[in-house]
C-alpha cells in the first residue's frame, strides 16, 4: 500500500482520496477475517454480503402500504446485485467493501452489539439512517451509492410499475415487438405479486 | 451483442495480441471522434477508430434500464466525483454520449464566443459559423415541432412565460424519432442522428475502420513525436482485459471525453511541463428540482427534453448568475435514487412520480476541477463546488422552483438534506448557499469539458486553435476537452463543430 500510495501524485485530495478507498477495502478485508466470513470478491459476491444488501434493500425500498409491492417479493435483490457487477470490478470490490462496513459497524457503534442483519427492521432504519445524515462526508457517500443500487434493483420491477403508473407496454412510442415482449413482463410479474 | 458491420472489428475476436496500423487513430468515437473518423475518411485517409465500448444497434436496445443504463454509460453508470457528490454519467460504446444524450442542439452563444477570443483564439466568426451549419445539416438540426413538446416541457415553458423570463424551445438533430422517451436508455427507434449513425456508419462506406471492445491505456511517442497506441481487448459482457493490442500511426486523435482523455494524456506521459492537462475540468453540476401537479405530467412519454430558460445564464468574468434550467426526467430506477429520502417516506414521494414536472438547475461553472487517471478507464474525478458555484445551485433551485409554481405547481421538491417540500415561493426564495454542500442536493453531471483547452500560448494552453498538441507532433485533441471555459448550455453540437475544424487541420 505505502508503495501505491508513494506512487500516486503528492497532491492532498489525491492521497487523501487513494487513502480512501484502499482504506475502505482494506478495512473490510479485516471485517472479513474478524467475522470468520470471506473478503469481498468482484463477480462473485460471498453470500453475507449479498445478505446485508439484501436486508439493506428491504428497509431502504419499503412501502408500508398494503397494496404495494415488496422488495423481497419482486426479485430486486437480484437486479440490484447484476448492476454492481456491471461496474468495473474495483469499483465492485469498493461496494462490497461497503456492505462490509455497514454490517460491522454497529457493532462497533452502537445501537447495540449485533451485526446490522441482526438488527431490528427499526434499528437498521436508524442505522442508515445516520449513514444518510451523517457529518462524515464518507459515510454520506456511502449511503448515496446505496440507496442507488437500491433503488435501482427495485424500482426497475415491473411489479412496481403500478405504483406509478409507469408502463412500457403502453408507451405509444415503443416498437410494436417490445410493447408485446414488456407486456408479457409488466403482466407476468404483476401476477407474481398479486398472487405472492 | 449486435452483429458489428463491415469493417468494425472486436479486439475481443482473437486470441493472439493485435498489431494494427494506420495513417490516424481516432480514440474514442463519441461526438469529437465520430466527427474526425468521418471527415478523414472522406478525405481518403486511412483512419482507424478504437472505441472502448460496443456497437449497439436500436434491435439492442432493451429499454430495461438496470441493463442498458451499464452497458451504455461509462463504469457501468457509477462515474462519480471522487466524494461521490457529483453522479457524472457519460456514454460509452459506438457513438459516445451522443448514443443516449437527449440530442439538444444549441451553438456556442456568443458570449462564450467574445470569451473565447478575449484568450486569443481565432477563426470563430465565419469560419466557426461554417462548420456549424455543416454540422447542422449533417445531423438534421431543425427546431423542435409544437407536437414534440411533451408535458413536462410544456410546464417549464408555462412558468417561463407567466413570469417573463427568457426562454422557450429549442433545436435537436433527429429524424426516426417516435418520442418513445427512452433517449436515455438507449433509442429503440433509431430516433437521433447521433454519431454513430450520421457519422461512424457512413466513415465505414467509405473506407474508415473501426476497432472496438478496445481499450487505449497509452499513446505511443518517440522523439518528440506520437507512433501509435497500444492497449487491452475489453470484453463487452463482463468488462474483463482481453489480449493487448498496438497501433502504429502517424497521428493520434484523442477523443475519448475530456475525462479520458486527459487521463490518457496523463497516463501516456505526454509532455505538460506546466501541469495543465486535466487541471480546468468544468462539468454543468445540476440540480433537480421537483414539482407536484394535479394533473398527470407522464414525463416519461415523448421527447424528454425540448424547452430551456435562460433568464439566469450569463457569460464573462464577473457573471452574476450563471445557470441555465431545462426540463429534466429520469426513468424510475434513476429518478427513485435522486427522490429524497427512503423506505416509506420516499416510497410516497415515488406515488407522486406520474404527477411530477422536473427542471434542471444546471450551473456554467467557473470554478475547475481536476482530472487524474484511474485503473483501466476508471477516472478520479476531483470536483468540489466552493461557495461561488454553490451559490449558483442555490439560485438555480430557487428559479426553478419558482418557474413550477408559476406553471400551477401545488408543491415543490427541492431535494436537500433532510428534504424541504415546499408550498409556495415564500418558503422556497429561502433557500441559499448556507443549505448546501455535498449530498444536499445530490448533483449530477453530464457535460464533462476543458481538460486539454485550445489556447495560442503553450505556457496557458494544452493545443493550439485547431487541436494539435503545443508540443507533442501528430498529436491532436477533438472531443470537450477542447473548451476553454465551460459553455452554459448543451456541448454536442460545439464539439462536433471543433472536431470538424480539427480534422480539416490535420495535416499528413
Ligand atoms: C444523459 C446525457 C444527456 C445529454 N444530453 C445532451 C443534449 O441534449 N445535448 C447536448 O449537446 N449534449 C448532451 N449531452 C452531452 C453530450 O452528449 C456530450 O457532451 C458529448 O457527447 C461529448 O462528446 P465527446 O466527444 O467529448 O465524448 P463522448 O461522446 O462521451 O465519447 C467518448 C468516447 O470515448 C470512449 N472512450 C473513453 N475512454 C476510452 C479509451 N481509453 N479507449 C477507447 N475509447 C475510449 C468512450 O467509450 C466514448 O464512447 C448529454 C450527455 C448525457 C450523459
Amino acid at each position: 500500500m505505502l508503495r501505491a500510495l508513494l506512487r500516486v501524485r503528492q497532491r492532498p485530495e489525491e492521497v487523501a482520496h487513494f487513502v480512501q478507498t484502499a482504506g475502505l477495502v482494506r478495512a473490510a478485508r479485516l471485517v472479513a477475517r474478524a467475522l470468520g466470513e470471506p473478503p469481498p470478491r468482484p463477480r462473485d459476491c460471498p453470500e453475507w454480503l449479498v445478505a446485508v444488501m439484501d436486508h439493506c434493500q428491504a428497509r431502504i425500498c419499503r412501502m408500508d402500504a398494503e397494496e404495494a409491492p415488496e422488495p423481497r417479493e419482486v426479485g430486486a435483490l437480484e437486479a440490484a446485485l447484476s448492476f454492481v457487477e456491471a461496474m468495473p470490478a474495483s469499483k465492485e470490490e469498493e461496494f462490497q467493501s461497503l456492505l462490509a462496513l455497514i454490517e460491522v459497524a454497529p457493532y462497533v457503534f452502537g445501537p447495540r452489539r449485533a451485526r446490522f442483519t441482526a438488527l431490528s427492521g427499526e434499528e437498521q432504519d436508524a442505522h442508515l439512517q445516520s449513514w444518510e445524515l451523517s457529518r462524515l462526508e464518507g459515510k454520506r457517500a456511502g449511503f448515496r451509492g446505496l440507496k442507488s443500487v437500491a433503488m435501482m434493483g427495485f424500482w426497475t420491477r415491473p411489479a412496481t410499475f403500478g405504483w406509478i403508473q409507469y408502463s412500457v407496454a403502453e408507451n405509444p412510442g415503443v416498437p410494436e415487438r417490445l410493447r408485446q415482449e414488456w407486456a408479457k413482463r409488466e403482466a407476468v410479474e404483476r401476477e407474481g405479486v398479486d398472487h405472492g | 451483442m449486435a452483429e458489428l458491420p463491415t469493417g468494425m472489428i472486436s479486439a475481443c475476436e482473437g486470441r493472439e495480441p493485435l498489431k494494427l496500423s494506420a495513417q490516424v487513430v481516432v480514440v474514442g468515437l463519441g461526438a469529437g471522434g465520430g466527427m474526425v473518423l468521418r471527415e478523414l475518411a472522406d478525405r481518403g485517409v486511412d483512419v482507424l477508430g478504437v472505441e472502448l465500448g460496443d456497437y449497439f444497434s436500436p434491435e439492442d436496445m432493451t429499454l430495461a434500464e438496470e441493463e442498458m443504463l451499464p452497458r451504455l454509460f461509462l463504469e457501468g453508470a457509477s462515474r462519480a466525483t471522487v466524494d461521490m457528490s457529483v453522479s457524472v454519467m457519460q456514454g460509452m460504446g459506438v457513438g459516445g454520449s451522443t448514443l443516449h444524450n437527449t440530442s439538444l442542439c444549441k451553438r456556442l452563444p456568443q458570449g462564450i464566443l467574445d470569451e473565447w477570443e478575449r484568450l486569443g483564439l481565432t477563426g470563430l466568426g465565419e469560419e466557426l459559423r461554417e462548420d456549424f451549419e455543416a454540422v447542422e445539416e449533417a445531423l438534421n438540426v431543425h427546431r423542435i415541432p409544437d407536437d414534440r413538446v411533451n408535458r413536462n416541457n410544456e410546464l417549464l415553458l408555462k412558468g417561463v412565460e407567466a413570469l417573463g423570463y427568457q426562454g422557450g424551445r429549442l433545436a435537436y438533430n433527429r429524424k426516426l424519432c417516435q418520442a418513445s422517451g427512452f433517449c436515455e436508455v438507449g433509442c429503440p427507434n433509431d430516433g437521433k442522428e447521433n454519431a454513430a449513425r450520421a457519422l461512424v456508419l457512413p466513415a465505414l462506406k467509405v473506407g474508415a475502420r473501426v476497432l472496438v471492445h478496445a481499450r487505449v491505456d497509452r499513446v505511443l511517442h518517440q522523439a518528440g513525436a506520437v507512433v501509435g497506441v497500444r492497449g487491452r481487448a475489453r470484453d463487452p459482457e463482463t468488462g474483463a482485459d482481453g489480449v493487448p493490442f498496438e497501433i502504429q500511426a502517424d497521428a493520434v486523435v484523442l477523443s475519448a471525453s475530456a475525462p479520458n482523455s486527459a487521463a490518457l494524456a496523463m497516463k501516456s506521459e505526454v509532455p505538460d511541463p506546466k501541469g495543465l492537462i486535466g487541471s480546468r475540468l468544468h462539468m454543468h453540476p445540476g440540480a433537480f428540482v421537483m414539482g407536484v401537479f394535479d394533473e398527470p405530467v407522464q414525463g416519461w412519454l415523448g421527447v424528454p427534453q425540448s424547452a430551456e430558460c435562460t433568464e439566469f445564464l450569463e457569460f464573462g468574468k464577473g457573471a452574476k448568475r450563471r445557470v441555465w434550467l431545462v426540463s429534466g426526467f429520469a426513468h424510475p430506477g434513476a429518478a427513485a435514487g435522486l427522490m429524497p429520502g427512503f423506505g416509506p417516506a420516499h416510497g410516497a414521494l415515488m406515488g407522486l412520480y406520474p404527477h411530477v414536472a422536473a427542471v434542471i438547475a444546471m450551473v456554467h461553472d467557473h470554478y475547475g476541477g481536476r482530472v487524474a487517471p484511474g485503473p483501466a478507464e476508471r477516472v478520479n474525478l476531483y470536483y468540489g463546488l466552493p461557495l461561488s458555484e454553490l451559490e449558483q445551485v442555490a439560485l438555480g433551485m430557487r428559479e426553478a422552483a419558482r418557474i413550477l409554481f408559476a406553471a400551477g405547481a401545488r408543491q415543490v421538491i427541492l431535494p436537500t438534506a433532510p428534504p424541504r417540500l415546499v408550498e409556495d415561493m415564500t418558503e422556497a426564495a429561502q433557500l441559499t448557499a448556507a443549505d448546501l454542500g455535498p449530498f444536499s442536493p445530490p448533483l449530477v453531471a453530464v457535460h464533462p469539458m476543458s481538460t486539454m483547452w485550445m489556447g495560442v500560448d503553450p505556457e496557458t494552453s494544452v493545443v493550439d486553435p485547431f487541436g494539435a498538441h503545443h508540443l507533442l507532433k501528430g498529436l491532436h485533441v477533438a472531443d470537450g476537452s477542447l473548451f476553454p471555459s465551460s459553455i452554459g448550455g448543451p456541448p454536442q453540437i460545439p464539439i462536433y463543430a471543433l472536431a470538424r475544424r480539427v480534422a480539416r487541420a490535420i495535416s499528413l
